[in-house]
């Protein structure tokens, strides 16, 4: 696309994640599983400057794992997602919403939309863009896998680069 | 990809011992599975670019295949993998800062992971003036290690770098 910009930033961290982390496991037979699902606003870009932008891509490009230096807390890392938030005025929505239905599980997202990127999963694009973008929130790191070493908490460390595909606004 | 893009490639062939007494290797038992992690800072690839033009990089492509060695008795299960590569060169950057940074986010770091599931990165604006492209790091994960010491891994890698020369559109 014409004038089509990108930017990136990368994210960094290495912790021992216990179950004031988020830290579950559970045992079946003999085998080892675990997750970890932490809900925090830890991650915040406030984008600034003259001019509004129109996102119109993010692709999340990464390494979790565990490492030969985390000593006793080892595991092995299967899946990985992150859950962020545009703050952003999303495309309008085509048609009639059909009566309210029991379980009801539509749910519009005029503003500030909310997206789930993963391992296998790692871009979301838009032919309309999310307009008017003010901030990109990182809400929720959540992984799992098999064979954690010990019960009580797994370290894992991620490497994750996140580029945002945006054109300014007007343009 | 539009005229004008041009790429470079280079091709990695190795066959990479790791160990438990180097420390880039490291294994345990969690109930009945054996589990195994290998990090090796050591073998670097080191790649500058020379010319009367520097080169604005615009993508990044990898295509590869890692599995145990065929030899020895230190074979395992290879899940996943990754490559760290880091370049130098001018970042796109964008009028913004971080109001709450717990994870050390940074817009200025010029590193990507590439691996198994994750084989290709592009951007829409380049990263300009790249003088240096690196190899800086290679990391495995399996599981149902042979030996309790040492792991052996075969490595093949072609990587195909975008770019086009400063000052062409």
């Amino acid at each position: 696309m014409d004038c089509l910009r990108s930017f990136n930033f990368t994210l960094r961290n290495q912790s021992n994640y216990g179950a004031s982390e988020g830290f579950l496991y559970w045992q079946i037979n003999s085998n080892h599983f675990w997750q970890i699902d932490q809900a925090l606003p830890n991650v915040k870009y406030l984008i600034q400057g003259f001019k509004n932008i129109n996102v119109f891509k993010i692709e999340m490009n990464g390494d979790v794992n565990s490492s030969p230096s985390f000593a006793t807390y080892e595991a092995l890392v299967q899946n990985w997602k992150w859950d962020f938030q545009i703050v952003g005025q999303n495309s309008s929505n085509v048609g009639i919403l059909a009566p309210a239905q029991s379980p009801d599980y539509m749910i519009t997202q005029g503003s500030n939309p909310s997206f789930r990127l993963s391992k296998l999963l790692p871009s979301v694009s838009f032919e309309t863009p999310i307009e008017s973008a003010k901030e990109i929130i990182f809400t929720n790191f959540y992984c799992d896998g098999i064979a954690n070493k010990t019960t009580t908490s797994a370290q894992v460390g991620f490497v994750i680069n996140v580029t945002v595909f945006y054109k300014y606004e007007g343009e | 990809m539009d005229n004008c893009m041009n790429q470079f490639s280079f091709y990695i062939a190795k066959t990479i011992t790791f160990t438990t007494a180097a420390g880039n290797y490291a294994n345990w038992t969690a109930g009945a599975t054996r589990g195994w992690v290998v990090k090796s800072a050591a073998d670097q690839f080191n790649f500058k670019i020379q010319g009367f033009n520097n080169i604005n990089l615009y993508g990044i492509q990898m295509i590869t295949d890692v599995q145990s060695g065929t030899s020895g008795v230190n074979h395992g299960i290879v899940e996943d993998y990754k490559f760290r590569i880091n370049f130098t060169a001018q970042t796109p950057l964008i009028s913004g800062n971080f109001t709450s940074n717990t994870f050390s986010a940074s817009v200025t770091e010029r590193e990507v992971s590439l691996g198994k599931y994750q084989s290709q990165i592009l951007f829409a604006q380049p990263y300009q003036s790249c003088s240096n492209v690196e190899i800086s790091v290679f990391s495995a994960q399996g599981y149902d290690n042979e030996s309790l010491t040492e792991l052996k891994l075969d490595l093949l890698a072609q990587f195909y770098f975008f770019y086009k020369y400063e000052g062409v559109e």
